[in-house]
């Protein structure tokens, strides 16, 4: 286990900028946080970043490939700048929080299994390292813990930041971690820590891990919303009520991964793009007939609670959702799903 | 019709209003009046309520009032069934006025219970006060304050130091229609003088015009599309929004500074003469747009261009349907 002092960061970014690497961080954009490019000003780590780190892997909107028909019939497409390997230079993540770390795990079930890899996901995964710093302070509105992570869980991280009075212990959890602290690190910035810092960590974590909410009944829930019964049960009546609809909770989430793929044109040339959809949107499943399986908030809104603790489960083994609490904090009318999960866990189907 | 409910004026008086919204939704629930209640519960956060379906009277118990009641229920009116009970703040009324006029509610299907208001606190304003990154554990507001407890910390703030930006500024704290009044007059703030709402949009007008759209387009830029200030808003009622629209396509799948800023425009056009300023959408934002100077600046120009405020007289024509050969029209609003 290595240390470091906390105000070495800004040193330690620019060792990694000097070495080639992107760097991305937390920003400051307006009122919001989000992942951006650092270095050069001083780094300021939020408790979560308002905006998910998944956009550094799966971006808002991004294009698949180019296409020209002009002078041939046949159109010539070109996918060269986004798949070119040198396309995307390496890069180092830091400043990530466990929960966001961990939902780029269950992201690579839909972008990089076995069955299908997503060249443009794949890629900027492999180039990046993430650094996720433990929490030593979760939110009210984070429950990591009910599922299955927390502040100072390891899932999806290749090294991990430890805060200790006025230090960062850090260990590197994965070979590529390790990788990148032998490649870039001057002892000057590292040391090595001693038992006291390892001793004074395990209790920064005994004492930060209480408010991170366990009491989350959510394998309760999902045993429920399994059941054959429950797609059609009365409570979906009840609860997506005060919905409005919006994207906050799935564009916000840092493992909703819905896209929708179109062309835009212009003459004879375009661009084929991919950007986020949602399943509260109007627009999602919309069929070209003019008829919409999800017609109202209600379809919607269960599509949301039964995607990500019913399908995805189903599909992956594991629930699409990290407690990371963006969706609880930012639902305009507090729509909680915790509650809605607290309320499927109590629900007796015959 | 018009009933005055809850006690006389005490120091509680958050406490008589939420008392005399109990008892009304109670008593309509009770007689068959209406089917439905909305009001606001506890939320699961500090500093949050939610809203809440009340549909028997026993339930009545479980409705709150305090200046953390910030969200506008009146967006949910438009698309009921039947007999709805709502409370409104003074400006949630003025939202409902416009969806009458508009024929998007009719009057006869709802019954209103208005709360002279005090103003709701801002969140954001009440995080910025505390210093970013103090995570507030429990909060309970009173008339006039707020005591803030966290990790190691306990703060005590003047609801008046946090008040969200609209009602700063509202000329119309009590409700301008209603069914019943809980409480009175009296306990509401004072409404204000509309320059003082639009000293901020005047004085941006001031800069040059390069200036304007840097800024401007610094904030749009910001925009997710998340569309949930469009969603939050009692008046963008539209079954389809232009943006949702295929065929013609508005909206291009590159979602760039263009594309974002026709979302914005236009809706700020549609919402124009018909925004009462009620602060939903900014609300809403979860990037923390600025969305108010776009739609004070559509408010002031209908008071300058046309003398109107919108949603004041439930007997009157909305401002987009009227038309006098004296109206200016050098400019389109
Ligand atoms: S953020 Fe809240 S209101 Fe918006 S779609 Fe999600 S649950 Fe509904
Ligand atoms: S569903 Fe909500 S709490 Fe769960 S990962 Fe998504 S945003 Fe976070
Ligand atoms: S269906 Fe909905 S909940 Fe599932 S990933 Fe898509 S947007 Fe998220
Ligand atoms: S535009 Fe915003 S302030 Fe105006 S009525 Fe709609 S939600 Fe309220
Ligand atoms: S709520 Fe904010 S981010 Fe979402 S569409 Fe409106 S302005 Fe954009």
């Amino acid at each position: 286990m290595l240390k470091m002092a906390k105000t070495d960061l800004d040193a330690f970014v620019d060792a990694l900028v000097k070495a080639s690497y992107v760097v991305l961080g937390p920003i400051q954009e307006g009122e919001a946080t989000k992942f951006g490019v650092v270095g050069g000003e001083e780094i300021k780590i939020p408790r979560l970043t308002t905006r998910p780190l998944k956009e550094l892997f799966f971006p808002q909107d991004e294009s698949l490939l180019s296409f020209d028909r002009s002078g041939t019939p046949d159109a010539s497409v070109d996918t060269s700048g986004v798949l070119a390997s040198d396309g995307i230079s390496p890069r180092v993540a830091l400043g990530v929080r466990p929960c966001d770390a961990r939902a780029l795990v269950l992201l690579d079930n839909v972008f990089a299994s076995d069955d299908y890899r997503d060249p443009y996901y794949t890629l900027r995964r492999e180039k990046t390292v993430i650094i996720t710093f433990a929490c030593p302070l979760p939110g009210v509105a984070c429950f990591c813990e009910s599922t299955g992570g927390g502040p100072y869980d390891e899932t999806g991280s290749d090294i991990l930041f430890v805060e200790v009075a006025g230090s960062y212990l850090v260990k590197a959890v994965s070979e590529k971690g390790k990788g990148l602290l032998q490649e870039v690190f001057p002892p000057c910035i590292l040391h090595e820590a001693d038992d006291e810092d390892i001793q004074a960590a395990a209790e920064a974590r005994a004492r930060g891990e209480l408010p991170a909410n366990a009491g989350v009944p959510i394998e309760a829930a999902a045993a429920i919303l399994g059941h054959v019964d429950a797609f059609g049960d009365s409570a979906w009546e009840e609860v997506y009520k005060k919905c409005l609809g919006c994207a906050v909770c799935t564009y916000l989430c840092p493992t909703c991964h819905c896209f929708d793929i179109g062309d835009e044109v212009t003459g004879a040339s375009g661009e084929r793009i991919r950007n986020w959809d949602s399943c509260m949107f109007p627009l999602f499943t919309l069929h070209a007939s003019g008829h919409n399986p999800r017609p109202s908030r209600k379809e919607r809104f269960r599509q949301r609670v039964m995607h990500k603790f019913n399908y995805f489960v189903e599909n992956n083994d594991c629930m699409a959702c990290v407690g990371c609490g963006r969706c609880v904090e930012n639902c305009p009318v507090n729509l909680d799903i915790r509650q809605v999960l607290t309320t499927f866990a109590r629900r007796e189907l015959a | 019709m018009n009933k005055m409910a809850g006690s006389s004026m005490g120091e509680d008086t958050i406490g008589a209003i939420q008392e005399g919204i109990r008892n009304s939704a109670a008593r309509m629930l009770e007689s068959g009046e209406i089917d439905v209640f909305i009001g606001y519960e506890d939320g699961t956060l500090p500093l949050r309520t939610t809203p809440v379906f009340i549909t028997c009277p026993e339930d009545a118990e479980r409705l709150v009032w305090s200046p953390i009641c910030e969200n506008s229920l009146t967006c949910y009116l438009p698309k009921f069934q039947g007999t709805v009970g709502v409370v409104v703040k003074g400006c949630d009324v003025r939202t409902l006025v416009n969806l009458i006029l508009e024929n998007q509610v009719s009057r006869d299907k709802v019954k209103i219970v208005g709360v002279p208001c005090k103003g709701i606190i801002d969140r954001d304003r009440v995080g910025k006060a505390l210093g970013t990154d103090r995570i507030i554990r429990s909060a309970k507001a009173t008339r006039r304050s707020l005591m803030l407890e966290g990790d190691g910390f306990e703060v005590e703030m003047e609801i008046q130091d946090v008040l969200a930006p609209s009602c700063e500024v509202c000329r119309y704290p009590v409700p301008v229609l209603f069914d019943v009044l809980v409480g009175n007059e009296s306990m509401a703030r004072d409404g204000k003088d509309p320059e003082a709402g639009y000293l901020e949009v005047a004085q941006f007008a001031e800069l040059e015009p390069d200036a304007r759209f840097s800024f401007f387009a610094q904030e749009i830029e910001r925009c997710i599309q998340c569309y949930a200030c469009r969603q939050a808003c009692p008046l963008c009622y539209c079954p389809e929004c232009f943006v949702d629209r295929q065929s013609p396509k508005w909206i291009s799948r590159w979602r760039g500074l263009s594309d974002k800023i026709l979302f914005h425009l236009g809706r700020v056009l549609h919402v124009a003469g018909r925004c009462v300023d009620c602060g939903a959408c900014r609300r809403a934002c979860p990037v923390g747009i600025d969305l108010r100077l776009l739609t004070k600046n559509m408010e002031k120009a209908a008071k300058d261009l046309f003398d109107y405020e919108s949603g004041l007289d439930i007997g009157g024509v909305p401002l987009l349907a009227t038309y006098r050969r004296e109206d200016p029209d050098d400019f389109i609003l």
